[in-house]
């Protein structure tokens, strides 16, 4: 009886955003304590269902604990204290991995500048080197970097409203944006670019896109995150 | 009056515990014994507060501790740091004056 209390209280305690060190040796401290109480009333005469009831008193209630551990600053977890910071961090996610891709992809451009001067590169391919970027990065690398931060707040135990605000704001993001990676071959060989911006024309069209990643993206990271909570609660 | 004298106010839990463990390394059901015992009863909480309160402690440098297998069980020890004997010198200052004040107020005639 007194595991599956010490079960919930962990679990409640991780919710609350005491850091993981701290539940876990909270768990370690409050049940040895609770042996040794339940041992001692045992000593002194009482039957085991008393002393299991008496240990249970001295302790103190779940809530009382539970409150105690969640209010000290000093207790919670980083994660937890900057939990707000999960609106944009998806986004600073996706920033850092698109630049580096178009910065990865600009270097190898530059690189193959001189082979490219002298051959043609036919206007299928060069159509679907531009869809497959734009696939690329506008597509799944934001729901790529939305299910990795599904996980993390799975981790760090971040409420399923941060995530969903910061995936809404990536997708957002992610809609207004275009991308042109156009490898035609000769000189000038091509170009790359990459933009943000919108017109009140299109701009039901983009937040529709919006709507359509943010859903596709919330699902996975939403079980991503569950599954993580459940496997970090039960270590 | 919190300001001027925060021993009063909220540094009991601190200053007794600080004060049990400058004598010597215990463990959280130690502590919580030797509270019992040396205040004979005067002083006792829900035991299982006290590890929130030694956890913080410890955050803030003034104990430290170290896990120990003893009977099967690992037992989380807990130790005064230089830090924290510097602390419980101020608290036990700081309740010194606010009881001897009280001591004097309450020796005083009704009458002066």
């Amino acid at each position: 009886m007194s595991e599956h209390r010490f079960r919930m209280l962990r679990i409640a305690m991780i919710r609350r955003g005491v850091a993981l060190r701290h539940v876990r040796r909270a768990a370690l401290e409050l049940e040895c304590h609770h042996r040794d109480l339940t041992e001692q009333a045992m000593a002194r005469g009482e039957t085991a269902e008393q002393a299991q009831a008496s240990a249970n008193e001295a302790l103190g209630s779940d809530a009382m604990l539970l409150e105690r551990y969640a209010h000290q600053q000093e207790l919670q977890s980083r994660a937890y204290k900057w939990r707000a910071g999960y609106v944009l961090a998806p986004l600073l996610g996706f920033v850092t991995v698109f630049t580096a891709t178009m910065l990865a992809l600009v270097a190898i451009s530059t690189h193959l500048q001189a082979a490219l001067h002298h051959i043609r590169i036919p206007a299928p391919f060069t159509h679907g080197m531009d869809w497959l970027a734009s696939v690329l990065l506008l597509w799944l690398t934001p729901m790529a970097v939305a299910i990795g931060f599904g996980a993390l707040a799975g981790r760090q135990r971040i409420a399923l409203r941060w995530l969903s605000a910061g995936i809404v704001v990536l997708c957002v993001f992610a809609a207004l944006m275009n991308v042109r990676f156009v490898l035609t071959g000769g000189s000038p060989a091509g170009l790359i670019s990459a933009g943000i911006g919108f017109s009140t024309a299109t701009l039901p069209h983009e937040l529709l896109r919006a709507l359509a990643m943010a859903a596709a993206a919330l699902v996975p990271a939403a079980w991503l995150r569950y599954r993580m909570m459940s496997r970090t609660a039960l270590e | 009056m919190s300001d001027k004298n925060p021993a009063l106010m909220s540094g009991i839990p601190e200053l007794v515990v600080l004060r049990l463990l400058a004598g010597r390394e215990m463990y959280g059901y130690e502590v919580a014994r030797a509270l019992k015992v040396v205040s004979a009863g005067a002083l006792s909480v829900g035991e299982g507060v006290l590890y929130p309160a030694l956890h913080v402690m410890e955050a803030r440098g003034l104990l430290r501790s170290r896990p120990q297998l003893a009977d099967g069980r690992t037992r989380i020890y807990y130790r005064i740091t230089p830090k924290g004997r510097r602390r419980l010198e101020r608290l036990m200052s700081g309740w010194r004056r606010v009881s001897d004040g009280v001591e004097k107020i309450l020796g005083a005639s009704t009458h002066e």
